[in-house]
């Protein structure tokens, strides 16, 4: 019970309390960029708590549309990633010993190579006469090369194609535990497959689903990499504009504020789902074996 | 084939389906009614599974109000017959009719059918109440009628405390009934049983299968049960089929299939069994001989054989149809018909009984099956004692196979 409580004490929460701290504080020309909320002088404690960062943030459109469009651009992410992942969890979760070992590996070889390497060649893939346009203008398709990079598609493309894993593993954890039996059960006391589907096989995914969709959802929200490399100028994702104020701007207090900020827009659809899957039953059949 | 009249095999209706007009002197065995008509009719069934024939050209007849059994060891077909029933398995050839309809090719979900599983199969994330009201919600009954028939169904089952929990919360013998209220609250015209028992321990099956007959009586729906267990199909069924490697080997009542095998394999499969092979020395109208090498003995039948003197035939008795007595060793003569003089190698106390293991002077082994009608006569005999073991005419079945 110690070490988990140290470790979270240790590495998120004192690292959180410093980001808390200078997000109250005023930012100066100096090194460290702001003075701090709270100093010792020889009058005392002296405390300076400064609301300029929050008030500044919350004034601006522009931070609010990178918000709005950050969230829009991740939930758009997850949910493209559930439709894609789950039927290749299912699959994978469907198939038989050793074939299941290499579609799993297969999942996870591209965390083998650089994250930015990976995103980077997706930026030759896309761009004006890179192969995708080739290949489109030699099909026939189109005439004219698309203009996907630097646009928001390219940004969502990026994300689905980077997070899939995370959507698929928990996926097929969860639905690998199902007992097909049941499907046969629903359709035979009179369940069309849809409706056997619906009632049986989604309710009892929906951990799965649960588990995966924070896995895409959150990173996604504060993504930094991705549009950097393949939005466009308007794609101002919350992560890039916490990068600017951060290095460009130097503005800690400003970034600090908007990191916080982040986090109480997170916790609160992980609180959601903590309410609504914490006492779920387990979706296996335990049942088999015991008396 | 004349349709079956539209009937309701309902909870409500105990004594509807089975009733026939009084004095019908079929109306325990309906199967011996030769203008009967059947009420599922299985017509050279057969099914592969990458070209292994699992259930090879099955026919079979099953009457309404019966509880039928499928009996076979594993691979011998008898579930994948079963799931073929139910419609989750297609038949590569053959016909299926329920009820004088063809349900060959209808899907599961509108078959009036309804499967109990091996595992039960409950829905983890339902209540029982959930669970039993699954199908009646398919058939998208309104919500009174719904409430009504899951309540009565749960009566039945007498599991009506346990509405509101979870399977997992459940022992096994609760969670079978559950299982079994979620079919039978369907009202289907034919109840298939996956193996009813197997995940009961034992003195939970022998109640189970008293409470299931009692319920079947009750509910007068037509079952359908696979089981590899003899005595639970010999206890419970009206009729047995015994299946081996997909092929019907022999179809009867617990007692035609007990006492008259037809086969040495049914024989060995349904109870234990002395089986010898023997010459026949002479048929004469009601009585037969056949000479037993093995038990260095003649054995008479009380019945005549449509087989030429000299065939070879196998000869089974039964171990509880034999008696033991203590003997002398001289007592061995030549001349002798349904009895044999051995030592006793083995005994084995079972409390109601007793089973000797008789080691004859040929080297054969006899089982002997005697009960124990006083406490002292379990001391009569003990290890290397010598013993006469007889049987009655009646008692020997001849088997050609």
């Amino acid at each position: 019970m110690v070490l988990p409580w140290a470790w979270l004490v240790l590495f998120f929460l004192l690292p959180f309390l410093f980001v808390l701290e200078i997000s109250f504080a005023e930012a100066i020309i100096a090194r460290p960029p702001y003075r701090p909320p709270f100093a010792i002088t020889d009058d005392g404690l002296v405390i300076r708590l400064s609301l300029f960062s929050y008030r500044f943030i919350l004034g601006d459109p522009l931070y609010f549309h990178a918000w709005l469009k950050s969230l829009l651009l991740a939930a758009s992410a997850t949910l493209l990633a559930l439709l894609l992942g789950y039927p290749m969890a299912w699959s994978i979760a469907r198939t038989a010993g050793r074939r299941q070992v290499i579609l799993l590996a297969l999942v996870i070889l591209p965390f083998w190579t650089s994250f930015l390497l990976r995103v980077y060649s997706w930026k030759l893939l896309l761009q004006g006469n890179g192969p995708l346009n080739h290949l489109l203008i030699a099909l026939g398709v189109i005439e004219h090369p698309l203009r996907i990079l630097h646009s928001d598609w390219a940004v969502l493309l990026g994300l689905v194609y980077s997070y899939l894993p995370f959507m698929i593993l928990p996926l097929y954890a969860q639905l690998q535990r199902i007992d097909l039996t049941l499907i046969e059960a629903a359709q035979d006391l009179g369940a069309t497959p849809p409706r056997a589907f619906r009632r049986v096989i989604l309710p009892l995914s929906m951990p799965g689903i649960m588990a995966g969709s924070m896995l895409v959802f959150i990173p996604a929200v504060g993504e930094y990499v991705i549009p950097e490399l393949l939005g466009g100028p308007d794609s101002t994702m919350i992560g890039r504009v916490l990068w600017n104020e951060f290095f460009a701007n130097r503005d800690w207090p400003m970034a600090a504020s908007l990191a916080v900020l982040m986090l109480v827009v997170l916790i609160a659809p992980l609180a959601l789902f903590e309410r609504a899957f914490g006492r779920l039953p387990e979706a296996d059949d335990k049942g088999k074996a015991s008396p | 084939m004349e349709q079956e009249p539209a009937m309701k095999n309902g909870l409500d209706g105990p004594n509807a389906p089975t009733t026939e007009p009084t004095g019908d002197p079929f109306l325990d065995r309906p199967w011996e009614n030769p203008q009967a008509e059947p009420f599922v009719r299985i017509e050279r069934l057969g099914k592969s599974f990458d070209g292994v024939p699992v259930v090879r050209d099955v026919s079979l007849d099953i009457h309404r109000g019966e509880i039928f059994s499928l009996l076979g060891g594993s691979g011998s077909g008898k579930t994948t017959l079963l799931r073929m029933l139910a419609g989750l398995e297609q038949p590569d050839h053959g016909r299926i009719l329920i009820a004088g309809q063809d349900m060959t090719r209808v899907p599961p979900h509108r078959r009036p059918v309804n499967m109990m599983f091996q595992s039960y199969a409950l829905f983890p994330h339902m209540s029982v109440a959930e669970n039993i009201a699954f199908g009646l919600i398919e058939e998208r009954l309104p919500r009174p009628e719904i409430r009504e028939r899951v309540a009565e169904a749960l009566d039945l089952v007498s599991l009506s405390d346990f509405a509101r929990r979870r399977p997992d919360q459940l022992s096994g013998g609760q969670r079978q009934r559950v299982a079994l209220a979620r079919c039978l609250v369907k009202r289907p015209k034919l109840l298939l049983l996956d193996e009813p028992m197997a995940a009961l321990d034992k003195t939970l099956r022998e109640r189970t299968q008293y409470e299931l007959a009692r319920i079947q009586e009750r509910v007068g729906i037509t079952f359908v049960m696979v089981t590899h267990d003899q005595q639970e199909a010999m206890a419970m069924s009206s009729r047995i089929a015994v299946m081996d490697e997909g092929r019907l080997l022999q179809v009867g009542t617990p007692q035609e299939i007990y006492e008259f095998p037809a086969s040495s394999a049914i024989a060995r499969f349904v109870g234990t069994v002395n089986l010898f092979d023997g010459r026949i020395l002479e048929v004469d109208g009601g009585c037969t001989l056949v000479d037993v090498p093995a038990l260095g003995s003649r054995v008479r039948l009380d019945h005549g054989i449509d087989l030429p003197q000299q065939n070879m035939i196998r000869i089974a008795i039964r171990p509880e149809k034999m008696q033991i007595e203590r003997a002398e060793a001289t007592d061995e003569t030549k001349d002798k018909v349904n009895r044999v003089v051995g030592v006793i190698e083995e005994i084995t106390y079972l409390g109601i009984a007793s089973t000797y293991h008789v080691r004859l002077s040929t080297g054969a082994l006899l089982r002997v099956h005697q009960p124990i009608r006083t406490r002292e006569a379990q001391l009569e005999l003990k290890w290397d004692d010598t013993v006469r073991v007889s049987w009655h005419p009646s008692a020997p079945v001849a088997l050609v196979d």
